[in-house]
């Protein structure tokens, strides 16, 4: 180890340490939690996407799904989480990015019995509501956070939900659910 | 063809004969002639003793009667004589007609008359001494003398007829053996004559022919080796002339020298250099021991660099280990502040210690992901190492077996070194050698000029002596032929 590398990782390790002994040491914020962003990075088709962790119930690696007989847009089949069998619907199509290549994560909604299939896992972020921005394109939300200095669409998990709620009801479709989406994230 | 040698001794053969010939034929005419012409003698002294005995008798028988007659001594003189001279003169005879029987017949027929004449000479003698003369007349009869010295006549006349045709005979064959010898003279003398015309006619062909023939080609030989001796009179001349204008053996033999003394600089270095070659050996042996050690230790290098690998593998895979507890605490931690969320107010502090857990997870994922990043760098760095130093292996192999090579090529060289310095010293000597040659050589060109020299008065001398040989053939020729060609 050359001492040129062995300086910043040891400076790195001493900043860790005494950050992990500052949490201990600092007094609790709890008094602004209701402006703490727990966001969730993925990545669909290359892209980044964020996922607003309170809309979601659990997060674990994929695993083979159980084969399922229906036609529903974006199901993937029957997926298990702590006891309960949910239908596994893959994200990339609801959100009319195609069909996933391959996913490795799912995501459990909390707002439906269900679970999101996805491909990538970034990390997780806690964000102020400084990091929170609006945002006009065709191709997000309407809202994007900042993540680590990059900005990821934030996907709307409710109007997902109501739109594969509405389309198991005879409802169109992938366009109402962006509006519904946008809809939903304004709303909020 | 007989030859002239062989021509003149038949010559003399024939010539050598004839006369033994003719000497022999004469030898024994004039042998015949002696024997002939002594026999003659002898019949002569027998025809003289004959008339001496006859003589004697009448000398005997007139001295008696005178005797007789006179009574007187002194005529008994020639009695006495013919009574001492008759036994000689029969004695003397009877030798020279030993060869004749019938003269010898008659010869003792004549002695035994004789002695009966002297016994009667003798008794008549005796009687008148002692008686007269008459009585002794009448006594002695006369008759008796006379008939009886009648008889001594006839016999004697026989004699004398017989030693007379013995004469005629002899003269017969004297002339018979002078005819002989004359025949033989005359004939020999002809045929030694004509022998000699022959000889002489054939020994003069052959002179003018065979000896002409030689000595014409003695003539023309004289003149060839009249020229052949200018030839080479004018070469031993060039010859001489070339072996003073050659300068180059001087040249050449100073050459030589030069040669001889940079071989032994060549001898001296090439020495030197086996030395060199012999030391570099001894280096060249600690230079492969070196080589072999680095071998050993670039292999314990790759050993220890491939374990090394070995155990980066080994460390990655507790990486993985690592980072697959990390991104599961992560997970934990992220469904605990999910959790958290869900509880509502009690579940904030629990959201805080699930997020510092978050945290670290995120740390240890970072930390995992980089000690990753410089695990497959060590990883990378060791295969490079091992790659380079087997490649450094390699580079030493064939640096060895070059090295190899080249303690191959420096034995060879040291060899070649060795081979150079006795070929070195072959040559140092074989110039020696041709220096001492080229000496010889100038020596012997020297010699050879002066021999040259000799040669060229030789072949003068050659020269005159052919002239005069060629002058002596001319005589010759002129001796031997009549007429000159």
């Amino acid at each position: 180890m050359t001492p040129d590398r062995s300086d910043p990782l040891e400076g790195q390790l001493d900043e860790w340490r005494a950050a992990f002994d500052r949490s201990f040491a600092e007094p609790r914020r709890l008094g602004d939690d209701d402006a703490v962003l727990d966001v969730l990075g993925i990545r669909i088709a290359g892209d980044p996407f964020a996922l607003n962790l309170a809309d979601l119930a659990g997060l674990q690696p994929a695993m083979p799904a159980a084969p399922y007989p229906a036609t529903a847009p974006g199901l993937l089949g029957l997926a298990g989480h702590q006891g309960q069998v949910l239908p596994l619907y893959d994200l990339r199509a609801l959100i009319g990015r195609g069909a996933a290549t391959a996913v490795r994560w799912w995501a459990i909604a909390r707002a439906a019995p269900l679970a999101l299939a996805f491909e990538g896992f970034d990390g997780q972020w806690r964000l102020t509501p400084g990091d929170r921005l609006q945002q006009s394109d065709a191709a997000g939300t309407g809202w994007a956070v900042r993540c680590g200095g990059a900005l990821r669409p934030l996907i709307e998990l409710e109007g997902l939900i109501a739109a594969v709620a509405g389309s198991q009801l005879g409802e169109p479709s992938a366009g109402s659910f962006t509006t519904t989406t946008s809809a939903g994230a304004a709303g909020r | 063809m007989w030859t002239f040698g062989r021509k003149l001794s038949m010559g003399f053969a024939l010539s050598f004969a004839l006369l033994l010939l003719i000497g022999t034929l004469a030898y024994r005419g004039v042998d015949l002639l002696t024997q002939t012409s002594y026999q003659v003698a002898r019949t002569h002294a027998a025809l003289t003793h004959v008339e001496a005995l006859m003589s004697l008798m009448k000398d005997a028988e007139t001295s008696q009667r005178g005797y007789l007659l006179s009574g007187e001594d002194p005529y008994l003189e020639p009695y006495r004589q013919a009574v001492a001279n008759l036994p000689r003169q029969l004695a003397e005879l009877r030798p020279l007609i030993r060869d004749n029987p019938g003269q010898q017949a008659r010869l003792n027929q004549a002695t035994a008359m004789i002695e009966g004449l002297m016994q009667l000479h003798k008794e008549r003698i005796e009687t008148r001494r002692t008686s007269t003369t008459e009585a002794a007349l009448r006594v002695q009869g006369l008759g008796e003398g006379k008939r009886r010295m009648d008889e001594l006549r006839g016999v004697i006349s026989q004699m004398e007829e017989e030693e007379n045709d013995l004469l005629r005979q002899r003269a017969q064959e004297v002339e018979s053996a002078a005819s002989g010898v004359r025949m033989a003279i005359v004939w020999g003398t002809v045929a030694g004559a004509l022998l000699v015309l022959a000889a002489a006619l054939t020994l003069n062909r052959a002179l003018s022919g065979q000896v002409g023939t030689a000595v014409k080609h003695v003539q023309r030989s004289s003149a060839e080796l009249q020229a052949a001796a200018n030839q080479q009179a004018a070469g031993a001349r060039e010859t001489a002339t070339s072996m003073t204008e050659i300068s180059t053996i001087s040249e050449l033999l100073a050459t030589s020298r030069q040669i001889a003394d940079s071989a032994q600089r060549v001898v001296v270095i090439a020495e030197q250099t086996a030395g060199l070659a012999r030391g570099g050996d001894g280096t060249l042996q600690a230079a492969r021991e070196t080589i072999a050690a680095m071998r050993r230790q670039i292999d314990l290098v790759v050993d220890h660099m491939l374990d090394l690998g070995r155990k980066s593998q080994q460390i990655g895979v507790v990486m993985d280990l690592v980072g697959e507890l990390a991104e599961q605490t992560n997970i934990l931690a992220i469904n605990a502040t999910i959790e958290a969320t869900v509880a509502g107010d009690a579940g904030r502090r629990f959201s805080v210690v699930a997020d510092e857990i978050r945290k670290l997870a995120d740390r240890m994922t970072a930390s995992t992901k980089e000690i990753r990043l410089q695990i497959d760098d060590v990883r990378g760095a060791v295969n490079t190492t091992v790659m380079a130093t087997e490649t450094g292996s390699k580079a030493v192999d064939a640096g060895a077996r070059q090295f190899d090579d080249v303690a191959a090529t420096f034995a060879k060289i040291a060899g070649q070194v060795v081979t150079t310095t006795d070929a070195a010293r072959e040559i140092e000597l074989s110039t020696k050698q041709q220096a001492t040659a080229v000496e010889q050589l100038n020596v012997a060109l020297s010699n050879t000029a002066q021999a040259s020299r000799e040669t060229e008065a030789s072949s003068g001398q050659t020269s005159q002596t052919a002239t005069e040989l060629a002058e002596m053939s001319r005589d010759l020729l002129r001796l031997v032929q009549a007429q000159p060609t």
